[in-house]
């Protein structure tokens, strides 16, 4: 596997490669001097990091633990819920297994870490959505179109909340969208940035992709340049204010739009004047992630498609534990990031209509999709968290430990299907969430229709929880009130959204209604943490 | 008879869910021709009248105006690349290519389609004001000024030798001069002196310090009259308010060129001209006629027709049946790039030829370098100048049939996907989104059955059928003349998995087409498609939708917008030249005012 190097070594950080993943470890918690760690301890602060994978189409026989792994039961909402005590048992090659795509080496998925994740299964889009990006965050988009009732995601909710961000002094930027160039991130936030009554903006949160770029942005240092001047954008605010308050004639609506570009200014000041003090900063890498994907070689080569999310993970993993940036959120593309971790190229559209479709039946094709998730979990998602595990937040824990990672799926168990959409978890955002746990929402006796073009996996379709008490769990984690995000018509996160009348067909065709499947009384349950994760 | 398995699927699952057709123009669903099934449509020969206009003007109906609008970003990489030119003509190219890395790191405008389109969907629609814009912009406001005062001698070229020379007294005059110059066609107004000193303030006590002024065009090309095109008018009392010259000046080449003012249109703002009707007229035609347009109409057409689907052919290079399929030489990415530009030129020599709405449609010509693309067109290539070659076939009925618009990438063509771009792009008609269990795995012929079959057996069935029988698959089904390269056909070859033909039955491109309301016909070929497409001047008012879309950055409101749309749509129907349909847009009373409403 390619080992690109990224951060130079100095005295006081290395990168070193180890068994199946690369840790870099720019800080060391024992480099720290005993002031730095006191004012670790003393902020504790929380990260929430949020990738999104393509299609998911995993079926459930490989995305989860076989049915005896769930021991206990709880009537929650409208039925039955269940769960059991995450474990990932190591096989004769050294693998640690909790299901065929949760596998890793037994060096990295670890019993410790594997205590502080969580899979929860059984949580549904509330409709019919077929394609979408910003789901998996709260912006429930119907195909790629923008929704009926569209809401900020959970990350922006977050990302301007005080409740998370008491003190913006050293944040660098208040959140980064990773998506690739023609792929919306995912991430949605409100016209006027943070102000929830101006609407939810337009267009997705523009995304960053280069690695270098990321670290030129959260982590490059300020005022390097040896020039004594001042930054200019007090000026550049001063020229936006002077528009917006002469005596030029503009339209209400001009001096919203100049309102907003304001506060993006006075936002760019604010970063600007950031210090990262308590941080030691790593020097420049040497490598992009971007130089790596236009490399001819880069479709089909799962090390490298790994590499290309290492560099990334590599820099979010010490900005945020420098704390210049506390929620990033990745989004990945196999068209535009051009990558499968497998070694099939993704040729287009190639991916998409002739391995994921046909892949609703067992074969090669299931088997792809069952690498691609497999080679993303092992090598991308428990990179990152395994660099946030080896962080001490100064208090006796990890920063994963005062971390919220997750990884969420486009679809569910067959494509364009929003039953049982995966969620994994590693960390308990600083206790506030119980870890350790193989969660099974589904209502076992609202099975629900797939039909012939699901395959065989579409006689394992049932109808569970709504994703959006997934949403506001993991808002409520990371401590956000629920002022900032529940709704008049029910106390969760998010549009209160119903299945068209067009896919009712999925519920009738068994006997019942989308409504008596998603009960008013489980969408009163939206506002409470999931069952079995309060701590 | 085996069918590939989603075939049978879907056929199961067909009748779940009703296939909600719904157009403008045409009634949703219905299987039937008119009269029944025993009236048979008409021969494609019997003309198709006319559609009914589908705009018209409300004379009391006031336009909404784009607030604040925020140049897209190819207007900014042009603005950029001018401010950069004007300050060193001579370097202006090396510059930008230290710039480029900063640049590519500017959002991508976001393109979404009107609702009910899959179609269309114009990166001037995004105005949002993002973050990272600010950001970047930041950066790209730095990095340009570190660029444009990299050296005394650059300073020196921005300056002149009033900050050279051994006097420090006229310093201040000399950076004043600066922004009153540059900074005046940078912003696009000219700078009163108020806002000069403003600027110049930045730099301090020691004004042709290279850092400060760097500061000064950091903040210029930070400013909201560089991102923006600010608008206030010219009277005050009233709702809607005149332009000035120069914010029309900026309205004109922002427009048509995706660029600041060039000189001769900076001069016309200067000297008033550009406010009578004679020397606005002067400049629109010589705008008009200027390779400049180019910009804007190819971004125009490339983001119409979704160019940009058009697969990679050389992803497949390796599977037996493409190669197989192709033949001896494998396309290339330049071949499909070569397809982009065929069409892109089409609307380009359409408009400097004087040709009409129509003649774009019909245009037989082929506009290629590219000895693949001009094979598949029995041509011989072109190099750009003189009239470029007709392709011979009659069969090749202009639009429709240009490669780019035929071509997949794999070895078997998509009749509803083409089916869709005829009713979606080309005649504006919505139709009903699929069933959940639609297959968006392109339909594939078996070593025994057409594609065609294929996509009949897909479709039929069911509620499917309401939609496809007579709405998606007939233009598709017309086009299987032309194979998955573009190339015409008679047969389609069918091939076994080893890439071995099994056999290659007739294409068959007779259908039954509904066109709008009761008007059926049989067509039997892309030729007769064309003409009834343009018979019906559907494909005219489309256009002319579609543009007004680009040209506003907004989606139209067939209430407000009806006066300019309908003209736009006369002359597009009319027969006027295509350049005419552009033009309206400028001459139209709404594109020298704003309102304020």
């Amino acid at each position: 596997m390619s080992r690109t190097p990224v951060f130079r070594v100095d005295r006081r950080m290395f990168l070193r490669g180890a068994g199946g993943a690369v840790l870099a470890l720019p800080l060391l918690p024992s480099l720290l001097s005993p002031s730095e760690a006191k004012a670790q301890t003393a902020q504790r602060p929380k990260c929430f990091v949020h990738f999104r994978t393509p299609h998911g189409a995993i079926f459930g026989a490989n995305m989860w633990p076989a049915d005896p792994a769930l021991t206990q039961s709880l009537f929650y909402a409208d039925h039955d819920v269940r769960r059991g005590t995450l474990a990932a048992p190591v096989n004769a090659s050294g693998d640690a297994v909790i299901s065929r795509v949760l596998t890793a080496r037994s060096t990295v998925l670890t019993p410790t870490l594997v205590s502080k994740m969580n899979i929860l299964r059984g949580l549904d889009f509330p409709l019919y959505m077929g394609h979408n990006f910003g789901a998996a965050l709260g912006y429930y988009d119907f195909d790629k179109q923008r929704p009926d009732s569209p809401r900020a995601t959970i990350d922006q909710v977050m990302a301007y909340s005080p409740a998370f961000y008491p003190s913006v002094a050293s944040v660098r930027n208040r959140s980064v969208a990773i998506a690739a160039s023609g792929t919306s991130s995912g991430s949605w936030g409100y016209s006027t940035a943070g102000v929830r009554s101006s609407g939810v903006a337009s267009s997705s949160i523009s995304g960053t992709e280069s690695s270098l770029a990321l670290f030129d942005t959260l982590l490059a240092g300020t005022g390097s340049s040896g020039s004594s001047r001042a930054p200019v954008v007090d000026k550049i605010l001063e020229s936006y204010r002077r528009l917006r308050n002469g005596s030029g004639r503009l339209s209400a609506e001009d001096k919203t739009r100049l309102d907003q570009h304001i506060d993006a200014v006075a936002e760019l000041q604010r970063r600007l004047g950031t210090t990262s003090t308590g941080c030691q900063v790593p020097s420049r890498p040497t490598t992009d992630n971007l130089s790596l994907r236009n490399s001819g070689s880069f479709a089909g080569d799962p090390a490298k498609n790994v590499e290309y999310f290492r560099l990334i993970n590599e820099v979010l993993a010490v900005a945020m534990n420098c704390g210049v940036c506390r929620i990033a959120t990745i989004s990945i593309d196999e068209n535009n990031q051009n990558l499968t971790f497998t070694t099939r190229a993704p040729q287009g559209e190639d991916w998409h209509n002739n391995v994921v479709h046909p892949a609703t039946v067992a074969g090669a094709n299931q088997d792809l999709v069952v690498q691609f998730n497999q080679v993303f979990f092992s090598q991308v998602f428990l990179d990152l968290v395994s660099r946030f595990e080896r962080f001490s937040n100064g208090a006796g824990g990890t920063l994963l430990d005062d971390s919220l990672v997750a990884w969420a799926q486009e679809n569910g168990n067959t494509p364009h299907f929003s039953f049982s959409v995966p969620v994994v978890t590693a960390g308990s955002a600083g206790g506030a969430l119980k870890a350790g746990s193989y969660c099974d929402y589904r209502n076992i006796t609202r099975k629900v229709s797939g039909d012939s073009s699901t395959g065989s996996e579409g006689n394992s379709l049932w109808a569970g929880l709504l994703y959006n008490q997934w949403l506001g769990t993991a808002l409520q984690a990371m401590g956000i009130p629920t002022t900032e995000w529940s709704e008049p018509d029910h106390p969760g996160y998010g549009w209160k959204a119903s299945y068209q009348s067009g896919y009712e067909y999925f519920f009738t065709n068994k006997g019942f209604s989308s409504a008596q499947a998603y009960p008013s009384s489980m969408w009163q349950k939206t506002g409470e943490l999931l069952p079995f994760l309060a701590p | 008879m085996t069918f590939p398995r989603y075939v049978s699927l879907l056929l199961l699952c067909a009748g779940a869910v009703a296939c909600s057709g719904s157009a403008e123009q045409i009634s949703p669903g219905g299987d039937d021709p008119p009269g029944g099934d025993d009236s048979a449509p008409p021969a494609s020969s019997v003309p198709i009248p006319p559609a009914p206009a589908q705009f018209s003007c409300d004379a009391n109906a006031v336009p909404a105006d784009l607030p604040l609008p925020r140049l897209s970003r190819t207007q900014l990489a042009n603005s950029l690349r001018f401010a950069i030119a004007r300050a060193l003509p001579n370097e202006a190219d090396a510059i930008w290519t230290k710039i480029e890395p900063v640049f590519a790191r500017y959002p991508t405008d976001q393109r979404t389609p009107a609702p009910g389109d899959l179609k269309g969907g114009y990166s001037r629609l995004d105005q949002s004001i993002q973050q990272s814009q600010v950001d970047v912009m930041y950066d790209l406001g730095k990095t340009v000024a570190q660029e444009l005062t990299s050296s005394d001698a650059r300073r020196n070229a921005l300056l002149g030798s009033c900050a050279s020379d051994s006097q420090t007294g006229n310093d201040r005059a000399c950076l004043e001069t600066f922004i009153r110059g540059w900074g005046s066609r940078v912003l696009r107004y000219p700078l009163p002196t108020a806002e000069v000193t403003v600027f110049a303030d930045i730099a301090g006590a020691t004004p042709v310090d290279r850092a400060a002024v760097a500061d000064v065009i950091t903040t210029l090309l930070s400013s909201p009259w560089f991102l923006y095109r600010v608008e206030h008018g010219t009277n005050a009392s009233q709702s809607v308010s005149p332009l000035s010259a120069f914010e029309l000046a900026s309205r004109l080449s922002y427009q048509f060129w995706q660029a600041p003012p060039d000189d001769a249109l900076w001069a016309a703002a200067t000297n008033g001209s550009l406010l009578t009707a004679s020397g606005f007229t002067a400049e629109l035609n010589r705008m008009m006629q200027s390779p400049q347009l180019r910009s804007s109409l190819h971004e125009f057409v490339s983001e119409w027709l979704r160019l940009e689907e058009l697969p990679s052919l050389v992803a497949l290079r390796n599977d037996p049946v493409y190669q197989a399929f192709v033949g001896a030489e494998m396309p290339t990415d330049a071949a499909r790039t070569a397809m982009f530009e065929d069409v892109q030129l089409s609307a380009w020599q359409t408009v400097v030829s004087g040709g009409s709405v129509s003649d774009f449609l019909r245009d037989r010509r082929s506009y290629t370098a590219d000895p693949f693309l001009a094979s598949i067109y029995d041509v011989p290539v072109w190099n750009g100048s003189g009239p470029a070659p007709v392709i011979p076939s009659q069969n090749r009925g202009g639009l429709l049939t240009r490669a780019a618009l035929l071509a997949t990438g794999t070895a078997s063509t998509r009749p509803i996907h083409k089916g869709y771009l005829v009713r979606n792009a080309l005649l504006c008609q919505q139709v009903g989104a699929p069933p959940p269990n639609a297959s968006d795995r392109p339909p594939k012929p078996t070593d025994t059955l057409t594609t065609r079959q294929v996509v009949t057996q897909l479709t039929s069935g069911g509620s499917c059928g309401g939609c496809h029988n007579h709405t998606i698959n007939p233009p598709g089904f017309v086009l299987e003349g032309f194979d998955a390269l573009g190339r015409e056909r008679s047969v389609e070859r069918l091939f076994d998995p080893q890439g071995h033909v099994t056999t290659a039955p007739s294409v068959d491109t007779v259908a039954e087409m509904r066109v709008y309301d009761a008007e059926w016909r049989v067509v039997s070929n892309a030729a007769e498609l064309t003409k009834m497409l343009d018979d019906s001047q559907l494909f005219e008012s489309c256009v002319a939708r579609h543009y007004f879309r680009f040209s506003h950055a907004r989606v139209e409101s067939t209430e407000r917008d009806g006066c300019l749309l309908s003209e736009m749509e006369t002359l597009a129907r009319s027969g006027a030249p295509m350049s005419d349909m552009l033009k309206a847009v400028a001459n139209h009373p709404t594109f020298k005012q704003r309102s304020f409403q």
